[in-house]
């Protein structure tokens, strides 16, 4: 359990890793945009060859993709199964009060691919970028937003903090549960309401734990000049680089090609 | 050398609880020392003070010669002495090790070309090289408290309070981060303020101050401080084995001096009478 | 009275993962009742993970542990009544404080064994008494106590359970001087009066030698020695080549030793060192 990894970040070096984040976040955001408005089977299958060619540039292996689409198959395949039977169209085949029709059979296909890229686009984000780099590129992106009063530095300094605590938190819970189990507290049998309250013990202590931490930490900036998002400068200062307007440029042309191939095919 | 840090004349009070009173004392730059006392004799609320995180009820202490309740000069005070905590866990800010250490340079507005230079330097220094892009919560106790370390080195201060940076930490651990702490004291001259539980390191310290219900109640080179073994008891705390042993000895009717601290001073020692007596 | 038997148990992290990692493997001992066992080894040689498995937090992955005879993982709704027979207090066990009173914290292990009121408060009277906690800090918030209480009072709530076998996990980490002494004086004052097995879990080998009379060293998730402190200290030198901290003084007669003093070094106490140095000078005289 302590092993959750928000965003199961992959050290490499490949071309997609030397990405300034931004960029990468955008062309994420691009490819689920193109997701939503391709409306063939081939596009569709275009832009899974697209998203299978980065795999192949970051070196990926299939496998590992995999392991993460397995969670959401349940998904995929009842809401397909749905769309099989629910939507009207030309009956392909019936049976019992049942029929599966050949629109029905398409929604399904297009659906499973849809999904599949969705989250094989969002993955690789999180594979090719620390959660660090996600913060900092959206600390940027959302810059402008400080004019409006939004506070964009403390924000990103607190999503910071918290990707930072989540491994330690998680690590204190697996202790604080250790400690009143050997206490004798029951926490797997019970009523709902019975585990409800035996999950007492667990939360206080956590929830003291959290404040005596935030306390330390909040100590320990101070004393480390923090004062806040003003005047701070950045080590890794993010830069756009020629390397990232090609990536741009070339991805969107992929993206192009495969919407302009729907209106010639059809 | 010159007073680095001074206590003059300094009492705090937490509401109407007493925790230090009538502090005098000066520290001068380039020192290595170590701080005892029992919980709660006030080493702590000593610490907090020297960097402007409390400020002193009655009196005042000085950084270089800067007022800590001067709240203008904050930063250079903050810069000038560094503060490592007793909890690795939490005092680091960022999911990687060097993000972590380049955090103080970039609070203070830093140009980036220098903080690489700066995080590079502090992270040689702590011997943390392999780990660069580490994350925090994978490496040892030791681990972190270097990191810890490196964080505040990369202010450049001229002085690092530590307050039980050790005690958290397994022997390993605990060694790794007092052979860096001596080294920074030796090779780079930073004056070292060393608040411990642990005798055997105060005893590497050049001097040390023991606070007993918020006074300083003896301050003086190791060697003075620890042959008093029964005053240390007496002040909650105990001699290291090595000048157990020799004391011991002593009472045998061995010719030992008393000041032994070292466990290689005591060796040489009783070699050197065991060549006079063969 | 309780003995606890392991056989060939061992525990490996995220088993069947690519990052899986063995902890244990192989350790076959037996803790016998009434012993004072102290537990040494690195950060990372299993010692957390053995004493987890006493009580049936972990299971083994591999192999048995018995508690007086039973497998306690062989039925599993007994798995709980056998983890009571082994008190377990973790490392910085005052985290676990929760309730509003420190007399309802150290009431909450004996709550859950189902115990009568009456039953209750006489094993909470007599927990904070070993512990010395005094009567007026029972009704206070355990957040207000010191850090030293805070420890004392998580301690309480094991003991208030009356394990037959208590086990502590580095009970003294972070504590001053005088607070290490006196938990390890109430450790030691239980042992004698109660006659339970105790198992401690130190970095000290100080400690250890001065307080149990039994050691378990660990080391790379196996059992490197185990057996009396005289006989464990009888190797002092392969100790400390595995980098193991050996107590100042036996670190100072093995020097001796190497450099030609023939001292006794299968020793660990200070006065017993004195002795010993002192004899060979006595003996160095007299020829």
């Amino acid at each position: 359990m302590r092993d959750i990894t928000l965003g199961q970040y992959i050290n490499g070096d490949s071309v997609i890793h030397r990405l300034d984040p931004r960029i990468r976040l955008i062309l994420t955001l691009v490819y689920i945009i193109l997701l939503f408005i391709l409306k063939t089977i081939p596009q569709m299958l275009l832009a899974l060859a697209l998203i299978l060619g980065a795999y192949a540039l970051v070196r990926i292996p299939v496998k590992m993709l995999l392991k993460s689409l397995k969670p959401i198959i349940p998904i995929v395949v009842f809401t397909s199964v749905l769309n099989m039977f629910f939507v009207n169209g030309d009956v392909i085949f019936s049976f019992w009060k049942l029929s599966v029709t050949r629109q029905g059979l398409y929604y399904a296909v297009m659906l499973s691919l849809r999904v599949i890229c969705l989250l094989a686009g969002s993955s690789l984000l999180t594979y090719t970028s620390t959660p660090i780099e996600l913060t900092s590129a959206l600390e940027l992106l959302f810059m402008p937003l400080t004019k409006i009063g939004l506070p964009v530095n403390d924000l990103a300094m607190m999503m910071t903090i918290a990707l930072r605590f989540i491994p330690t938190l998680l690590e204190e819970t697996d202790k604080i549960m250790a400690a009143q189990k050997s206490r004798g507290a029951n926490l797997d049998t019970g009523t709902f309401m019975e585990r409800i309250r035996a999950l007492t013990p667990i939360l206080i202590p956590l929830f003291v734990s959290a404040f005596r931490r935030a306390d330390e930490l909040a100590l320990a900036m101070e004393c480390r000049c923090y004062n806040g998002g003003e005047g701070r400068t950045r080590m890794n200062a993010l830069k756009i680089r020629r390397s990232d307007c090609i990536a741009v440029v070339v991805f969107i042309g992929f993206c192009s090609l495969i919407v302009l191939s729907g209106r010639i095919s059809l | 050398m010159s007073n680095l840090i001074r206590f003059d004349n300094v009492s705090f009070s937490y509401g109407s609880n007493r925790v230090l009173e009538g502090i005098d004392l000066e520290i001068r730059e380039g020192e290595f020392l170590a701080v005892l006392g029992y919980n709660g004799s006030g080493k702590s609320t000593m610490a907090k003070l020297i960097n402007g995180i409390l400020l002193p009820t009655e009196g005042k202490v000085y950084v270089d010669g800067m007022d800590t309740s001067d709240e203008t000069k904050l930063a250079d005070i903050r810069k000038t002495a560094g503060m490592v905590f007793q909890n690795p866990d939490n005092q680091i800010v960022a999911t990687i090790v060097e993000e972590d250490v380049a955090f103080a340079p970039e609070n203070l507005g830093i140009d980036p070309a220098e903080i690489r230079i700066r995080v590079d330097d502090a992270i040689k220094a702590v011997g943390l090289e392999k780990h660069v892009k580490d994350a925090p919560h994978k490496l040892s106790g030791g681990q972190k408290q270097r990191v810890a370390i490196a964080g505040v080195l990369a202010m450049q201060p001229r002085c690092i309070i530590l307050d039980e940076p050790t005690a958290m930490l397994d022997p390993k651990g605990r060694s790794l981060v007092m052979g860096v702490i001596e080294r920074l004291n030796r090779e780079k001259g930073i004056t070292i303020v060393l608040i411990t539980h642990f005798m055997e390191e105060a005893a590497r310290a050049d001097r040390i101050v023991i606070l007993s219900e918020g006074k300083v109640a003896e301050n003086g080179s190791p060697k003075e401080v620890f042959s008093k073994k029964e005053r240390m008891i007496s002040l909650g705390l105990e001699v290291p084995p090595v000048t157990d042993l020799t004391l011991r000895l002593i009472d045998n009717g061995i010719d030992l001096r008393k000041d032994i601290i070292k466990p290689e001073e005591l060796v040489d020692a009783l070699l050197e009478i065991k060549e006079t007596t063969d | 009275m309780s003995t606890i038997k392991l056989e060939n148990a061992g525990f490996v992290y995220q088993k069947g993962m690519p990052d899986e990692k063995v902890a244990v493997s192989g350790v076959s001992l037996t803790f016998e009742e009434g012993d004072f066992i102290g537990i040494i080894g690195h950060t990372g040689s299993g010692k957390s993970t053995l004493i987890q498995m006493l009580n049936g937090l972990l299971r083994p992955t591999s192999g048995h542990v018995y508690i007086d005879g039973d497998d306690i993982w062989d039925d599993r709704s007994k798995l709980r009544e056998k983890r009571f027979k082994v008190g377990l207090v973790l490392q910085y066990p005052e985290y676990q404080l929760f309730e509003e009173t420190v007399r309802k914290d150290i009431a909450f292990g004996p709550k859950n064994l189902g115990l009568s009121e009456e039953e209750i408060n006489s094993r909470v009277a007599e927990a904070a008494d070993f512990l010395k906690i005094p009567e007026k800090l029972l009704d206070r918030s355990p957040f207000d106590l010191s850090g030293g209480e805070k420890r004392r009072a998580a301690i309480a709530g094991v003991l208030a359970m009356r394990p037959e076998v208590l086990v502590l996990d580095e009970p003294t980490a972070g504590l001053d001087p005088r607070g290490r002494r006196e938990i390890l004086d109430v450790i030691s004052n239980y042992h004698k009066a109660e006659k339970k097995t105790i198992i401690l879990v130190s970095h000290s080998m100080d400690d250890v030698a001065r307080y149990a009379s039994k050691v378990l060293v660990m080391n790379a998730g196996g059992v490197f020695y185990y057996d009396t402190v005289d006989e464990v200290f009888k190797h002092a030198l392969e100790l400390r080549e595995t980098g193991l901290n050996i107590p100042t003084v036996t670190d100072i007669l093995l020097t001796l030793k190497e450099r030609g003093m023939d001292v006794d070094t299968d020793i660990y106490t200070p006065a017993r060192a004195a002795q010993t140095v002192t004899q060979y000078f006595k003996e160095v005289e007299a020829r």
